[in-house]
């Protein structure tokens, strides 16, 4: 009797986790969105009044966010200063090495990919017209991101205990 | 084999910037050319869809893919829409838009001083160039320093232990700047028999001192300031408002505008330095500005440069005042 009292925590314990994880998918996503936003926007500042150059721009942002975002920016900066490849090369292999570490869907990540295509190959202000564009897009999955965080997040949550719960009296 | 040899080699001073502001593959070919071409390498030219090509020694060649040199341009590489893409990224350092001045001026400055001219189609705003776009040509120039190379001239630049307003006539390609740069260093850093001055250097074009993000990447002096990419009339108030030079040094004066901001600064009794394309006394009397300058009397030397004893001969030295010549031969 012990020992399944034990399965059945164990299960519900489990079950709870992995709920749980499911609902931070979409907790974090909206997050990383967010704070993409901000990256850009220190990008769009650092461009517009400051004509920085793209590498040290980079590394700058990426410190001073922090996160995922920060992190994909300072990356990329990183591998920029190396002048081994071009600017969408380098801007590729940052979003990929990131993509084991969030939470974001396909079609964000497509529109980091078009933003890397067009970055530094404009004069300043097809720059900033292309980083505003981008902030739009950005800002409009974001608001899709609440919207199913707001559905999913619990659900799932709720999900994973109750559905444990029922899987531990079944087994019971 | 190759690579072995490429190890071995002396280091030459100007490759490491240039070969940064090339894409990996055009990189390899370039440091294959032998090496006593490549030595003297003066420039890189990349055009798209075209060979590339490089100029040393006073003659151009095409440049195969394994490095290999030529005058036939059957077996030349052929410069690609990505390699001439991949080069304004790396030469802006992925930043275009923070090059906005240099773009509509058609070049950039590398680490080193060494320059890119850039040829595109030019866009226009209100009949002024805004900017420059689908740019497919670019000529990598390699600057090179020649220390010494106004240890001929300084001698006539200097009466009773001061300096004199000096003009240097020259036509192009006849050591014009290096010569200024090298008079900027020696009276900036004095000599026996000098005590060293305040110089103020208006560089216009960045060919003076080769300024990259404002620091001299040339040797100019202890005692000089550099205004890098500044228009030479609003330079030359600006320096000796500023600055407080002795002496104020700047290239190729050729408007109006120049002749008035030097009669202004003789005024307030700096020294100029300047110079002026003109292949001699003559010919620089033909143009209107440089006609009002030698008739205000204001240099007290005026120098030619020609190449008759090869590049940087100095052919006369005038006196200002009256035009008399005081060499009796070129000197090199």
């Amino acid at each position: 009797m012990f020992v399944k009292i034990l399965n059945s925590f164990v299960i519900v314990i489990a079950s709870t986790l992995l709920g749980r994880e499911l609902a931070n998918k979409y907790v974090n996503r909206v997050n990383e969105l967010s704070a993409l936003q901000v990256a850009l926007s220190r990008l769009e500042t650092e461009i517009e009044h400051y004509a920085s150059r793209l590498p040290e721009a980079m590394i700058r942002i990426g410190n001073s966010i922090g996160g995922t975002a920060g992190k994909l920016f300072y990356i990329a900066g990183q591998s920029l200063t190396e002048k081994s490849s071009t600017l969408s090369e380098v801007w590729n292999t940052s979003l990929d090495l990131m993509k084991p570490e969030w939470s974001l869907r396909q079609e964000d990540s497509k529109i980091l990919r078009r933003f890397g295509d067009q970055l530094g190959n404009s004069d300043r202000e097809g720059q900033i017209r292309f980083i505003r564009l981008t902030l739009a897009q950005l800002h409009d999955e974001e608001v899709k991101a609440r919207a199913a965080r707001e559905k999913y997040d619990k659900m799932y949550r709720s999900l994973g205990l109750l559905g444990g719960i029922a899987l531990a009296i079944i087994l019971l | 084999m190759l690579a072995r040899d490429i190890k071995k080699e002396p280091n030459i001073s100007w490759q490491q910037p240039i070969l940064e502001s090339l894409p990996q593959n055009i990189q390899e070919i370039i440091k294959r050319i032998p090496l006593s071409v490549r030595r003297d390498l003066e420039e890189i030219r990349i055009r798209e869809n075209r060979p590339l090509m490089i100029y040393s020694q006073g003659k151009d060649y095409f440049v195969c893919k394994d490095g290999s040199i030529n005058s036939h341009m059957e077996q030349a590489y052929i410069i690609t829409k990505n390699d001439t893409r991949n080069i304004l990224q790396l030469i802006s350092d992925y930043s275009i838009y923070a090059f906005e001045e240099e773009l509509r001026n058609g070049y950039l400055t590398l680490q080193g001083g060494h320059r890119v001219g850039i040829a595109g189609k030019i866009v226009l705003d209100k009949g002024s160039i805004r900017t420059m776009k689908h740019i497919r040509s670019f000529n990598i120039r390699i600057s090179k320093e020649i220390i010494g190379a106004a240890d001929k001239i300084i001698p006539y630049l200097i009466s009773d232990k001061k300096l004199c307003h000096t003009l240097i006539l020259s036509p192009p390609q006849m050591g014009k700047t290096t010569i200024l740069r090298d008079i900027a260093r020696k009276i900036s850093d004095g000599f026996p028999g000098f005590t060293g001055v305040k110089v103020g250097i208006v560089d216009e074009r960045s060919e003076i001192a080769g300024c990259w993000q404002g620091l001299p990447q040339r040797n100019v002096g202890v005692r000089t300031d550099v205004l890098d990419s500044c228009p030479k009339a609003a330079g030359i108030m600006m320096m000796i408002r500023s600055m407080s030079p002795n002496v104020i040094i700047t290239d190729e004066i050729g408007r109006m505008e120049d002749v008035d901001a030097i009669l202004e600064s003789l005024n307030a009794g700096i020294k100029v330095i300047t110079s002026a394309h003109a292949s001699d006394l003559q010919d620089a009397k033909r143009r209107p500005f440089l006609l009002r300058l030698l008739n205000s009397h204001v240099f007290d030397r005026i120098a030619v440069l020609s190449n008759s004893r090869g590049i940087g001969t100095l052919e006369q030295v005038y006196e200002g005042k009256n035009h008399q010549p005081l060499l009796a031969h070129p000197i090199r």
